[in-house]
Formats: structure tokens, sequence, C-alpha cells
């Protein structure tokens, strides 16, 4: 599973690939009941008793993918992970995205710009759900984070 | 949380333009599947 995520975050956010991989075994061990938990669900169903839990989660990862080097932190490698983990309940999102949807953050206290960005996902979810290929081989929340990197990310579309 | 639409809402044409630009474009999706297998698997 620490595989997965590293394979990920080497790939796509080098400039945050030196994290301790012992970091992120441990993050993943001690939150393996919330993953358990929104792996089974779709962002449809996100709710405020979920605020607290994703906070927890998303500050742990914060922590465990930090760079070893200067312990700089990457909100863009928290989501990438707990996406990946989560695929249908926990969206991507880069410092861009983040910009377009009033949700800019500071690496350190971006836990609470990422609720709020989930609140937002969830509403933008409901508009495009229909907008997808169905049958898709991809979770709608991989399908909105290719329209947003296109769009916002890249500028690939106007 | 508010429920307020403060952002760009895409119609259907612009939303589909989106992610198929991607996946032309962007050359480092396969990675995401690759992970998304190896984390399966476990």
């Amino acid at each position: 599973m620490v595989e997965g995520v590293s394979k990920l975050i080497r790939s796509w956010n080098r400039f945050f690939a030196n994290f301790n991989f012992e970091d992120l075994v441990n993050c993943i061990i001690e939150n393996q009941k919330s993953l358990n938990e929104f792996r089974q669900r779709e962002i449809f169903s996100l709710s405020e008793i979920d605020n607290e839990k994703i906070k927890g989660l998303f500050n742990h990862f914060l922590n465990g993918l930090k760079r070893v080097k200067d312990n700089v932190k990457s909100p863009v490698s928290v989501a990438k992970a707990i996406n990946l983990l989560c695929p249908d309940f926990l969206p991507l999102w880069d410092s861009n995205i983040a910009i377009v949807y009033d949700c800019f953050y500071f690496a350190p206290l971006a836990a609470s710009p990422y609720i709020r960005f989930c609140y937002k996902t969830k509403l933008l979810a409901d508009k495009v759900k229909n907008y997808a290929p169905s049958p898709d081989d991809r979770s709608l929340l991989k399908r909105i984070d290719e329209y947003n990197y296109s769009k916002y990310s890249m500028g690939w579309i106007r | 949380m508010k429920n307020n639409i403060d952002f760009h809402i895409p119609n259907f044409d612009e939303f589909r333009k989106g992610y198929k630009v991607f996946n032309i474009w962007e050359k480092r999706g396969p990675i995401y599947f690759e992970s998304l297998d190896i984390i399966s698997n476990n």
C-alpha cells in the first residue's frame, strides 16, 4: 500500500519525493480506521461530522510526507496520497486549483482550506456527475481533477 | 459548511474537453492507475 502512494508522489511531485518511507508507513497504520471508512464512501456523503477526522488525517499525512532535508510539507502530496487511498471521497488539488476555488493555503495550515475544498468539490461533483463517461474506469473525483488540472493548472482549455 | 457555489461550473462540453485533453497531453497519467493497482492488491 505504501509503495503505491510512494510511487505516485515520487513521480508526480518530485520536489517532495524525498520523504521518510517509515513515517508514511506509520501514518497509514495510525489512520487505518479512518482510511478504511473513507475508502468505502463517496464524496456525496460528506458532512460536518467528518470535518475533524479529515483534518486529523490530513495533518498526519502532512507530517508523514514532509521533505526529509528541510521538513517542508506539501499539501499537494497529501491530497495525492489520501485520494489514492480513498478515491471516491477525498479530492485532489494543487496550489493553482486551490486558489481558483478560494481555498488558498499555507502548507502547515492547509487542513482547513482542504476541508473547504472538499465541500466545494462535493457541490461540483453533484453538478458534473452525469458528464463523466458511464461506466468509467476511474472515480468522479479523478475526472474532476483532470478537468481542474487542464483548465487551471495547465491552461490547456479556456 | 456553506453550500454557496462561488466557483465556475463547467457545462458538459467544457468538462469533457478538460478530461480528454488531460488524457492526451499529460504523460504521467498512467502512474495514477499503476499506484491504484498496487494499493488495491494490498
